[in-house]
């Protein structure tokens, strides 16, 4: 058992280890903090989606900017597309689950936004059509997934690739960019509070 | 209202002459491709309006500044509107490709930045010409229509085919 845990825990450590040497998905996160601050400074708002462990990421990731990271600070425009279930059951039963996001990108998406669509696999069919859409409407677009990036690769702008093709551990690296990304975007955003 | 929304142009290979191993860096070098500027002109009566999509990564490389690049696109739009045609705008990708950037094409940023300039635009009803497989995937991404020109079928010839079923 004890060396069941080990064994987790030193995967997880090996996955952060890849990414603290992997200067393509540092400089794609770097891109990813300097799209953000513009899109807030232009009164644009960052909007995410995902599915499962990934619907609370987005979610989670949205709370962070538009309640607060570290400091007091004014709220930004962030929101998941998933937190309302009421919509998501009667979208899902009366069109299809597919059109779950992106009939709530048309919606509230607008050209200037950010869409961050979050995928560990890179196939989630509702996830691909929110980014479609978003492209077609002129967001930003923005893909979370794993090693073998999937279709998102083809659709979106930018790319994070966790190099990793374990759930968890993607998931895991997710959160962690998610919190490295709202906390430079707070210091960039808000210098002095 | 016209019949089509918009037309995203492909510079270079479609408006004019591509040169062989070098970047158009001036007038001079600037050379329309035969009945680029009819075609613009009577593109104008059936688009609401016409912007070019261009990557120019000699501006990166320093073979031409920004301010070249502005010059030869001002001495460019008098010619074309000499000729009865107008551009709406011109956006350009100054970029390495290697710095992977958000606007070099395929990546769709140029286009994106001109749905936030024009609000109103319809892709089901926009096409983007281009003579290169970078320019066909930036316009799928984006859901255009999209046609890849060549030296026998120009955007003359495809401006004649689509006048011919309208």
């Amino acid at each position: 058992m004890k060396s069941r845990i080990k064994e987790c825990i030193s995967s997880s450590v090996e996955n952060y280890t890849c990414i603290l040497n992997d200067k393509n998905i540092q400089a794609n996160i770097e891109k990813v903090i300097a799209l953000s601050v513009k899109a807030f400074k232009n009164d644009k708002k960052m909007l995410f989606c995902g599915n499962g462990g990934s619907a609370s990421d987005a979610q989670h990731i949205a709370a962070e900017l538009s309640g607060r990271f570290y400091a007091n600070r004014p709220p930004l425009y962030a929101e998941a597309l998933n937190v309302n279930s009421s919509y998501i059951t009667a979208v899902a039963n009366d069109l299809g689950y597919d059109k779950t996001y992106s009939r709530m990108l048309e919606a509230c998406g607008r050209a200037g936004d950010i869409l961050v669509g979050i995928s560990t696999s890179g196939n989630s069919k509702n996830v691909i059509k929110a980014l479609e859409k978003a492209n077609e409407i002129g967001l930003t677009t923005i893909g979370f997934t794993g090693i073998n990036a999937g279709k998102m690769n083809s659709i979106c702008d930018i790319i994070i690739e966790v190099p990793s093709d374990d759930t968890p551990r993607i998931q895991e690296a997710h959160i962690l960019i998610g919190h490295i990304i709202c906390q430079i975007i707070e210091e960039e955003m808000f210098p002095d509070a | 209202m016209h019949s089509y929304d918009t037309l995203f142009l492909d510079r270079d290979g479609v408006i004019n002459k591509k040169l062989e191993g070098r970047y158009v860096c001036n007038f001079s070098e600037f050379k329309f491709i035969t009945g680029a500027l009819d075609a613009i002109s009577e593109l104008n009566n059936i688009f609401n309006r016409i912007v070019i999509v261009t990557n120019q990564q000699g501006i990166a490389k320093g073979v031409m500044s920004e301010a070249d690049l502005n010059i030869l696109h001002t001495q460019m739009l008098n010619v074309i509107e000499h000729s009865g045609g107008k551009i709406d705008k011109i956006y350009y990708c100054p970029h390495l490709e290697e710095m992977d950037c958000i606007c070099r094409k395929p990546k769709t940023g140029m286009i994106k930045n001109a749905i936030i300039d024009f609000p109103n635009i319809i892709a089901e009803n926009s096409f983007l010409i281009g003579d290169s497989d970078t320019d066909i995937k930036a316009g799928k991404r984006m859901s255009l229509n999209t046609v890849k020109v060549d030296n026998a079928f120009t955007l003359s010839k495809w401006t004649d085919s689509l006048l011919a079923v309208i």
